[in-house]
């Protein structure tokens, strides 16, 4: 398992999404020391709650490529 | 045999007849009442009735043309300029007033159209003999992709339609707009380079996007380099050209082929609300598997701590205390038996004891002679004038020792 908890918070979706599948597996696999399979499991809690958060929050953001490279916002309204 | 109009000897035929007879001969071939005509436009002339009269010619000859003016309101197409190659649609009949034969137009193309028909063709052709449509070659999409690309205008319908959509569902997406402009002479080249700009930012998937418009708008995605460059994007392309029915080349070589732009962002995100119930899925199936988890290492702890009670001292120790308890019992059995055995030893020896016993013999005659409390055994013992008792079975009386 990499990363402490705070480490969640600067997680994208889909990386907490991955970690939280790969969680699930690991605990349904089995095996695992019962402290580990804790700190899994409050791990895999927290991931479930973050992406729960980035789908009620999320905006969809639009940036423009120029043909310097360079990305700057899109105003789509305009 | 068909009466001929022209033996003069047997009839005198009228103009109009004659040109009635050709109108007839003429509109009972199909193929001159079903006719696709190539030819340039010469004298477009639109009359005030709203008819249109011109001349098609090619080098050899020419015909003149009518569109009736309820016809030529529903052109989309009108030729600009003098010599204009185009395709007419119509029949071959007699103007008799003016005794020749016209081409009554009711359909118009340029001419150009059966050209790039044509090369669509080859360029497909081509393209699939080198096995660039190849299912094989069709990268899946990503599941959730975190950064979309967006080739198309930055001013057209599609833009706002795709963008409408990511919003609904996807709003978690970061979307990487890639302007060019999608019609025109230099179109395909500027797609090109959007194309492979936008696949160096690191974005998931491509959406190659442009909205409705006639084959002529739509041309720039029918580039043979166009398709080359789709095939050779590291990132997986999904197109949304035109309508439903508007296939491009780009379309064949792309990855996935959405028919419309909106289509074409739909089918590059998963749904939010899906999303919501897959992440309600994940949480459900962690807490199920970490609650099982907990069950069977309680079981596995009870179970240890029954064999672990097992054999506990206390186990032993309770042990070795029932089997005293049962060696006392058996001890206090044998113990119980001795006992009633010496009791009946006791028992046979009263008996015999009872046997003994002085009155007995007192009963067979014999008398017991006392002196003073004692038993005289002995002659010895008495002097005459000697006070004994003497004592029989049944009682005792006294007596005086006499002289011997």
């Amino acid at each position: 398992m990499s990363g402490d908890q705070s480490s969640i918070e600067v997680m994208t979706f889909e990386q907490a999404y991955a970690e939280l599948e790969e969680t699930v597996q690991k605990l349904e696999a089995g095996g695992l020391p019962l402290a580990e399979a804790i700190t899994l499991y409050q791990r895999g809690m927290s991931l479930a709650k973050h992406c729960g958060r980035h789908l009620d929050e999320a905006e969809l953001c639009i940036k423009m490529l120029l043909p310097s490279g360079e990305l700057v916002d899109f105003d789509a309204d305009e | 045999m068909q009466p001929s109009l022209f033996d003069y000897r047997s009839r005198i035929s009228t103009v109009t007849e004659v040109t009635a007879y050709i109108r007839d001969l003429l509109e009972m071939d199909a193929g001159l009442q079903d006719l696709w005509l190539q030819g340039e436009i010469s004298n477009w002339k639109r009359a005030t009735s709203g008819h249109v009269y011109f001349t098609l010619k090619d080098a050899g000859a020419s015909i003149r043309c009518v569109i009736w003016r309820s016809q030529a309101s529903r052109l989309i197409y009108l030729p600009q300029h003098e010599g204009e190659a185009v395709l007419a649609h119509g029949r071959i009949s007699i103007y008799e007033a003016g005794g020749n034969y016209q081409f009554y137009v009711d359909d118009l193309e340029p001419a150009g159209r059966g050209a790039l028909y044509a090369q669509f063709e080859r360029i497909k052709a081509r393209l699939a003999a080198e096995g660039l449509f190849e299912p094989g070659l069709k990268r899946p999409l990503p599941s959730l992709p975190r950064r979309i690309g967006l080739v198309t205008s930055p001013s057209g319908a599609a833009l706002r339609d795709i963008l409408n959509v990511l919003r609904r569902r996807y709003p978690l997406a970061q979307v990487l707009l890639s302007p060019t402009a999608v019609q025109g002479e230099t179109a395909s080249g500027q797609i090109i380079a959007a194309l492979q700009a936008v696949a160096r930012q690191q974005v998931d998937v491509i959406i190659l996007a442009r909205g409705g418009g006639s084959l002529e708008d739509l041309w720039a995605f029918n580039d043979e380099h166009l398709a080359r460059a789709i095939a050779g994007c590291p990132i997986p392309v999904v197109t949304g050209v035109g309508h439903e029915v508007d296939f491009t080349i780009a379309d064949f070589v792309a990855d996935v082929r959405a028919p419309t732009p909106s289509a074409a962002a739909e089918l590059v995100t998963p749904d939010v609300f899906e999303l919501k119930r897959l992440l309600r899925d994940q949480e459900r199936l962690l807490s199920d598997t970490f609650r099982q988890l907990l069950d069977r290492a309680r079981a596995n702890l009870q179970a240890r701590q029954w064999a672990l009670e097992r054999f506990s001292p206390q186990v032993r120790l309770d042990n070795y205390r029932q089997r005293v308890d049962s060696l006392l019992n058996q001890a206090g059995r044998t113990f119980q038996h001795r006992l009633q055995l010496q009791r009946a030893q006791v028992n046979t020896l009263a008996a015999r004891l009872e046997a003994l016993h002085p009155q007995a013999t007192l009963a067979r005659g014999y008398a017991i002679v006392q002196k003073q409390q004692l038993v005289v055994t002995r002659a010895s013992q008495v002097n005459p004038g000697d006070e004994v008792a003497i004592k029989v079975s049944d009682g005792e009386f006294g007596a005086t020792v006499q002289k011997p």
